[in-house]
């Protein structure tokens, strides 16, 4: 038997798409993806590590390449729709 | 090994099926289905950024700068981070003014300048040149590694290789993308063959890094440790980040940052060939992804042919050279086309967006300046494809000039140093609305100038085009104009020091040159076009309505006119048509100052896709499109509308940030609502869902209920509120309504109708009544029934109601009580049978035995003295007849014993206790009889003979018992007797939990002898307490005994 449903109960998945949508496609996420790409991809440098061996920084430097990635894909899914006709000015008087 | 002519066949079968793809792409175009406005294409199409640099130069940048190489493809990875902003304003722009190069978009936004389009154009031709010269180094190099040359085809081909690659690469570049004159500079065929060619040359090249970590070692982790084994670092390769400066490594980041869109075939793959800028976001992550898939391997194959022991110099050729030592033929072959079609596509891309270039920027200014060249517009064409083959020789001449001395990473860098000139201009073109042509044109001459010095001189000594002493000492020994060292600067290397002055130089003119010119109204129009290029209206949707004075079939003269210089005179008919029609314009006879300038500007952008932006501006102009009063009047036009965008600046930017402030607040709204729609579709749909289950739910309920074989009734208040099919078909009534709504009495016989109310009552008032009981029913007709009933109280709409189940066991009880007559009928024959047996047994066996007694008594005293041993075995025989005489009366007994009949029942039991005191003489039992004075029914008194026969039989088997009593007592009209003994007992319940069907056979049959006289019978026991028997007999028993099927209280039970 089906357990009983609350109609009036809301739809997370709707409700937290929406608040993804409004910090994910943002200009600012977009620079905070810059600044974590940014650190990733000076990570040797940063990490103040000495003892890197050729498979610890083929590793770091893919890995960091690969979530960079995963979060432009993140980013690009959720930007809106692009629109020839967007909002106008304002017109004069 | 190859010879040369199967090398070549290969590649041409290759470049024929490339061509193929092409073609049919573009009939798919044609016909309106096309196959290239997909996100996938675009993004494989942006993969002609990985060259041969990329497949070859990659593994060698890697063996002699470790991971350094990697900052040519994570520059990219952080730019397009930003696509979403930039590449489409970049777009955007093109689609607006039907943008064709790079170079056209810098002349177009800064006033359509000529000047400086022929500037971007002779920066990208130098630029990428060096690009060409390595694609053409790479194949020739890897051509001359995988072929021998045995006939004498194949030996002119290897000494002539050189000259053939070159004409193939005019010839295709030419049938692809330059075969004829396209107004949109659109091409879907040569973007589908890019598309190709980089899934080709990914699959490739991971190919031959599958082979070479997975075959030739066994996986990453062992290449790694072999290398970590090595004594001493093969060259000293820097493969440790230390040994990168961190200068270095951010000066390679912004190169190639900006390359990915600066250079000119990536313009013209990422904006001028995009068909829709939703395409972007997808490139945003795919377009890295296939560069991380690309160098994967490239680190590993460095590594591993570095511990193969193979010459750092020829690592540029390490990912062929692997496969090629391993003697695997095929996949050498196959990489080598890997690398062909890497080369291929952009010579191809870069060939054919330099012709545009050229012709446009160079050499149809030419013509303006020099008339009697005025023939070349009418071969326009031809001048490109003209201009594809220079480009492609000097491409050639240049890898002959520098290609043997240096490395193809570094060739490359070269090209991303030059196009990054391109970067402040751009940049600051589509940001910054005061940027104006001045700053435009000294940024990137000396952006240009500086790079030539810095980075192309030093190529050039080192091609030995130059003295060496240039670079050490300087041009005319002065230290501080070292190309290499320039004012002095040191410490950093050659690239990130031409990367720093050249871009120091660059913006810091730019801005300069920007800030100390006022810009005229035409340069304030391109500034807005392009930077509000995302919010962008017409300009003359502001200037109102004007009065239609000007005669349009004279206007459109003039500009078919114009026209025909470009296009043949049909297509000019055919594009002023379609102008007119952009416009709005094709039925009107005069039109106003501001519909002629809005037709002026459709012209222009559509000549802008042949001659360039600022080309087909200057052509537009010289046309005489205008008279000297519209221009005056167009004037005044723009003046108006420029008043009105500056006449308070403080409004208007308060009104902006107002209307901008209306827009997000607008789009957060329009957010909520589409949230709130979202949720309420989700709700209607959980609710439809659950109303459908709901019913579902009751269909399966009713179906249940209505079709069930027992009859179900909610009674409330006695009334009869709700019944089923079944309960009215079992009490007779055609319909349920027939009976909805009288009263519980009206289904119950008279007999029980009190009882079963009053048990109806209790359970409603929520008091204990039995779960299950039976009734006599009574039907519509009169006649009876009997029913079994399950019944609960279950709370209906606040309040209390019975709930019942009903079944017919009127058949059940007919059943049960024919076995119970038969049972009856079976006792009653067992004990006549007994009583016969006993009688035969006492009578004729008794007497046959007395008198067998007496005469041998009679022949043992007729036996003279003599015969002592007859005498005693006479005697012998007498006794032996005595005790079978006694045992045929005791067997008498036991079987019926006479003393019933003649003595009665009292005397019987004594007797009976008496015997087995003898046989049990540990039991110590007591028998006592009250109120015995006449004797009772036969039936009666061998009923209660026989229970205390079978009771005390069980105490002796089985009760370990000491003590026993009987009592009988006598009560008109009832006999009773009580047997109690204090033996170990036995579990009632356990021993029959199912009912009486588990009962012992003793049991039952005390059972069903007090039933046959109509008598009662009540067993108690407990595990250790012993057990007590009381049988209540009639004095005489009824003369039809069980044969009415009333309920019997003893067969309910409580719930």
């Amino acid at each position: 038997m089906a357990e009983p449903v609350d109609g009036n109960a809301p739809a997370p998945d709707q409700r937290l798409q929406g608040r993804v949508r409004r910090v994910v496609g943002t200009p600012a996420f977009a620079v905070l993806v810059f600044v974590i790409s940014l650190v990733l991809f000076h990570w040797p440098y940063l990490a103040e590590e000495e003892r890197w061996t050729p498979s610890h920084l083929f590793t770091t430097m893919f890995a960091g390449w690969a979530v960079a990635i995963g979060l432009v894909l993140l980013l690009s899914i959720f930007l809106p729709p692009s629109n020839p006709e967007d909002p106008k000015p304002p017109t004069s008087g | 090994m190859f010879e040369s002519l199967t090398v070549i066949s290969v590649f041409c079968f290759y470049m024929g099926l490339i061509f193929a793809l092409a073609v049919w792409a573009e009939r798919r175009q044609a016909a309106g289905r096309s196959v290239v406005n997909n996100p996938l294409v675009y993004a494989l199409s942006l993969s002609v950024f990985c060259t041969t640099w990329t497949y070859y130069g990659s593994v060698g940048y890697a063996a002699t700068s470790g991971m350094l190489f990697m900052t040519i493809y994570l520059g990219p990875t952080m730019v397009v981070i930003f696509w979403w902003g930039l590449l489409r304003k970049l777009v955007r722009i093109k689609t607006n003014h039907h943008i064709t190069s790079i170079a056209d978009f810098i002349g177009a936004r800064y006033e359509k300048s000529v000047p400086l389009a022929a500037l971007a154009t002779v920066i990208a031709l130098l630029g990428t040149m060096p690009y060409i010269a390595l694609q053409l180094k790479a194949v020739l190099t890897t051509f001359d590694m995988i072929t021998y040359d045995t006939g004498v085809a194949s030996a002119w081909i290897g000494s002539h290789v050189g000259p053939i690659v070159l004409a193939l690469m005019v010839v295709f570049t030419i049938i692809f993308g330059v075969r004829r004159l396209d107004p949109t500079e659109r091409h879907e065929g040569i973007v589908m063959a890019v598309a190709a060619e980089g899934l080709v040359k990914l699959v490739l090249f991971m190919a031959a890094g599958v082979f070479v970590v997975y075959s030739l070692f066994d996986g990453f982790g062992d290449i790694f440790t072999r290398y970590s084994a090595l004594t001493e670092s093969p060259a000293g390769l820097g493969l440790k980040p230390r040994a990168i400066s961190f200068v270095t490594w951010g000066s390679y980041l912004v190169l190639a940052a900006s390359a990915v869109l600066f250079l000119p075939r990536q313009f013209h793959i990422a904006v001028v060939e995009n068909q829709n800028e939703d395409h972007i976001k997808k490139a945003m992550w795919m377009f890295p992804l296939y560069m991380l898939l690309i160098t994967i391997f490239a680190y590993p194959i460095a590594l591993a042919r570095l511990i193969t022991g193979l010459p750092v110099e020829q690592a540029d050729t390490f990912v062929l050279q692997l496969p090629l030592k391993s003697g695997h033929s095929l996949l050498t072959l196959l990489v080598f086309l890997g690398g062909f079609s890497a080369a291929t596509s952009m010579v191809l891309i870069t060939s054919m967006t330099m012709a545009t270039m050229i012709s446009n920027h160079l050499l149809l200014p030419l013509v303006d300046w020099i008339p009697a060249l005025g023939f070349i517009e009418r071969h326009l064409l031809k001048s490109r494809w003209l201009a594809v083959t220079c480009f492609i020789l000097m491409g050639y001449w240049f890898e002959r000039l520098v290609g043997g001395q240096v490395m193809l990473v570094n060739i490359g860098i070269i090209s991303f140093a030059a196009v990054l000139q391109f970067a402040p201009a751009i940049l600051g073109g589509i940001f910054w609305r005061q940027a104006n042509s001045r700053g435009a044109m000294w940024g990137l001459s000396a952006g240009f100038l500086v790079w030539g010095y810095t980075m192309l001189l030093p190529a050039l000594v080192t091609g030995g085009w130059f003295s060496h002493h240039l670079i050490t000492d300087g041009p005319w020994d002065l230290g501080f104009l070292r190309p290499e060292q320039l004012f002095g600067v040191s410490g950093m290397d050659s690239v990130s020091h031409s990367v720093f002055w050249s871009l120091l130089l660059n913006v810091g003119l730019y801005i300069l040159g920007s800030l100390t010119q006022r810009p005229n109204q035409q340069a304030q129009r391109e500034a807005e076009a392009f930077v509000g290029a995302l919010i962008q209206e017409t300009m003359f949707s502001r200037g109102g309505r004007h009065e239609a004075y000007i005669s349009l079939p004279d206007k459109r003269r003039r500009i078919e006119t114009l026209l025909r210089r470009y296009f043949e005179p049909a297509g000019a008919v055919a594009v002023t048509e379609k102008c007119l029609r952009e416009t709005g314009l094709t039925d009107k006879e005069r039109i106003s100052i501001t519909e002629l300038a809005e037709l002026d500007n459709e012209v222009e952008k559509n000549l802008a896709g042949v001659v360039g932006t600022a080309g087909a501006h200057r052509a537009l102009t010289s046309a005489g499109v205008f008279t000297p009063r519209e221009s005056q009047e167009l004037s005044e036009v723009y003046g108006e509308i420029l008043a009105s965008l500056r006449a308070r600046p403080e409004d208007l930017k308060r009104r902006i940030n107002f209307l901008q402030e209306r827009q997000e607040l607008a789009k957060h709204h329009a957010e909520e609502l589409e949230e709130k729609v979202a949720e309420l579709q989700n709700q209607i749909l959980r609710r439809k869902l659950a109303e459908q289950q709901l019913r579902e739910s009751e269909e399966r309920y009713r179906t249940a209920i209505e079709y069930s074989n027992d009859g179900v009734v909610l009674i409330k208040d006695n009334i009869l509120w709700y019944v089923n099919r079944k309960f009215a078909e079992m009490f007779g009534y055609s319909s349920q309504r027939d009976i909805v709504g009288r009263n519980l009495g009206t289904i119950v016989h008279p007999q029980d109708r009190e009882r079963v109310q009053e048990i109806s009552a209790t359970r409603r008032q929520g008091r204990p009544a039995p779960a299950r009981y039976d009734f006599k029913g009574l039907r519509k007709d009169g006649s009876s029934l009997f029913i079994a009933v399950s019944a609960t109280s279950v709370l209906y709409k606040g309040r209390t109601v019975n709930l019942a189940y009903l079944r017919d066991v009127t058949e059940r009880r007919r059943h049960e009580d024919e076995i119970r007559q038969l049972s009856r009928r079976l006792i009653q024959g067992t004990e006549d049978e007994r009583k016969r047996l006993a009688a035969d047994l006492h009578d004729e066996f008794g007497q046959s035995l007395t008198a067998l007694h007496l005469g041998v008594r009679s022949l043992a005293s007729s036996l003279p003295p003599l015969l002592n041993q007859q005498q005693t075995r006479c005697e012998s025989l007498t006794d032996m007849i005595e005790e079978l005489a006694e045992n045929v009366r005791k067997i008498s007994s036991d079987l019926r014993p006479d003393m019933l009949d003649h003595l009665g029942l009292v005397p019987t039991l004594e007797w009976y206790v008496r015997e087995l005191a003898q046989r049990a003489p540990q039991l110590d039992i007591k028998f006592e009889a009250v109120g015995f004075k006449r004797r009772l029914d036969p039936r009666v008194e061998i009923v209660l003979y026989r229970i205390m026969q079978e009771a005390l039989n069980n105490v002796v088997k089985h009760a370990q018992a000491d003590q026993v009593s009987i009592r009988l007592t006598y009560s008109h009209p009832t006999a009773i007797m009580v047997i109690s003994d204090n033996g170990q007992g036995f579990d009632l319940v356990h021993m029959h939990p199912d009912g009486e069907q588990r009962q012992g056979i003793g049991l039952i049959s005390m059972r069903e002898r007090v039933a046959s006289v109509g008598g009662s019978i009540d067993i108690r026991a407990e595990q250790g307490k012993g057990c007590t028997i009381r049988v209540a007999l009639p004095e005489r028993p009824p003369a039809e005994t069980g044969q009415s099927m009333g309920i019997e209280s003893q067969t309910w039970r409580e719930a």
